[in-house]
């Protein structure tokens, strides 16, 4: 385990350019979820075993807590949201291999996701109102709101990004010194409590991304659907 | 402390990335499964539904078809008790008839037998009074059986009218006086004066016939006039039948 989870350790240079562990860790997340994704739905039925029940509650969760907080259908931002969700949560799971740091324990993927919440957020609002309807909401409800509307579309987005790093970050930093100081076997505990924390900072991130796109979306939402669910777009 | 823009980079590329992967190969078949499953479960319903109300439909026709059976069973039964009723009645009346019948026919033969018996008493009685008056008179003077029917007959046969007499005359000369003994001259006279009113050729012929008893009567084939004992017997007799039947 680094003996400081603040500094980026390099895995291997490509030229000039240097790629860090986080990353590296980052590709064998993106492998599994992709190959676990493409085998477990390669065979899908109607007729539903307990794995597609399994995979189908994850997206019916998910669309449901879109739902209930964008108030519109889900199928845009089913995407984004989940990917946030499954991406942190695995990132933060991963910390139960020995030798495995998470990369969310690490300022530079906390950012990389936090921008593009901000970017999707932007995108989501000039889509729904409008370029120029989107601006205007910034001077809402008076014009005098515009430098804290403003402010306040950096701050969220760095206080995204600081949650997220800090409690992992911060669960890494204690389960390292505990091991150095107790034992091979005392931080078992504050590993399981970390399992627990990093999955509510999943829900956490996502949840708090659907609320800015909720955010930015304003009154111009699409009802959601009561039945069928749409394909991703 | 170090922000790594290259990691950050590298992060970001590796965000895009797994949406994309992420997308392609788990919420895209995943949600479309569902919405198969869901438009099964939709075509499911919709055909449960198509069944149901054909299963409403067609137990709504048992329904008619039961009531229809129903009503036509009471039609049938209705029916079937008018008939018997008619039938029973006609039975009743036709009973009621023949047995008024065969009472009337009873109280006919009965009524006819009394009638018989009452009349061949009558008879046995007027022969008897016959066979009386027959020794009464034998016991009397001859001319008992003749004095008075003269003069009878003549009152008789001038109460009958013109064309009466005529008819009783007729052409045909079988016109003669019936006496129950032959007759005396005078009595012959008197006779011949008597019925003088229909004798327009002179004298009749005279005919004995003691079954008259007493008497003076005028026959032809046109008729008779009747003027004996023997026939007032008989007229008493059907008038006692008569006065017993009333």
């Amino acid at each position: 385990m680094n003996a400081s989870p603040l500094l980026n350790q390099v895995a291997f240079t490509l030229g000039p350019v240097a790629v860090s562990v986080p990353v590296v860790v980052t590709w064998g997340i993106m492998a599994a979820l992709a190959v676990g994704s493409g085998v477990l739905t390669r065979a899908l039925h109607l007729r539903a075993s307990r794995a597609q029940m399994a995979l189908e509650l994850i997206v019916t969760s998910i669309d449901s807590q879109i739902e209930a907080t964008v108030q519109s259908d889900a199928a845009p931002f089913r995407v984004l949201v989940g990917t946030l969700f499954l991406f942190v949560l695995a990132a933060n799971w991963i910390a139960v291999i020995p030798g495995v740091e998470p990369p969310t324990a690490h300022l530079e993927t906390d950012a990389a996701l936090a921008a593009t919440v901000f970017v999707a957020t932007i995108g989501y609002g000039i889509r729904a109102n409008g370029l120029w309807g989107y601006l205007r909401t910034f001077a809402e409800p008076s014009w005098v709101m515009v430098p804290l509307n403003l402010v306040e579309q950096i701050t969220r987005t760095l206080s995204l990004m600081v949650r997220l790093f800090g409690n992992v970050m911060s669960g890494v930093f204690v389960v390292g010194i505990v091991l150095s100081l107790a034992g091979l076997l005392v931080p078992i505990p504050l590993m399981a409590l970390d399992l627990l924390t990093g999955a509510v900072q999943a829900y956490i991130f996502a949840i708090l991304a659907t609320v800015f796109i909720a955010a930015a979306l304003g009154e111009n939402r699409q009802k959601p659907a009561d039945t069928v669910l749409k394909g991703p777009v | 402390m170090h922000f790594d823009w290259a990691t950050f980079a590298f992060q970001l590329v590796n965000i895009l990335v797994l949406m994309w992967l992420l997308g392609r190969y788990f919420f895209r078949p995943v949600t479309k499964i569902i919405a198969e499953r869901q438009s099964e479960v939709d075509r499911l319903l919709k055909a449960a539904e198509a069944s149901q109300a054909e299963a409403e439909t067609a137990r709504g026709a048992v329904q008619a078809a039961r009531e229809a059976i129903a009503a036509e069973r009471l039609k049938v039964i209705e029916t079937a008790v008018g008939e018997a009723e008619a039938r029973r009645a006609a039975m009743l009346a036709k009973a009621a008839d023949e047995a008024a019948a065969a009472v009337a026919n009873a109280q006919q033969a009965v009524t006819e037998r009394l009638e018989g018996e009452q009349r061949e008493q009558m008879g046995r009685a007027v022969d008897l009074a016959i066979l009386i008056t027959h020794k009464l008179l034998d016991e009397l003077p001859a001319e008992a059986r003749v004095t008075g029917y003269p003069e009878r007959l003549s009152q008789v046969l001038n109460a009958l009218s013109q064309e009466r007499r005529a008819e009783l005359a007729g052409s045909d000369g079988t016109l003669r006086i019936v006496a129950p003994r032959p007759l005396t001259k005078p009595e012959t006279a008197l006779a011949m004066a008597a019925v003088g009113a229909v004798a327009q050729n002179g004298a009749l012929p005279v005919e004995v016939d003691a079954g008259l008893l007493a008497g003076l009567e005028l026959r032809s084939s046109q008729g008779v006039i009747h003027n004996s004992l023997r026939y007032d017997l008989g007229r008493i007799a059907e008038a006692l039948v008569s006065h017993e039947k009333r």
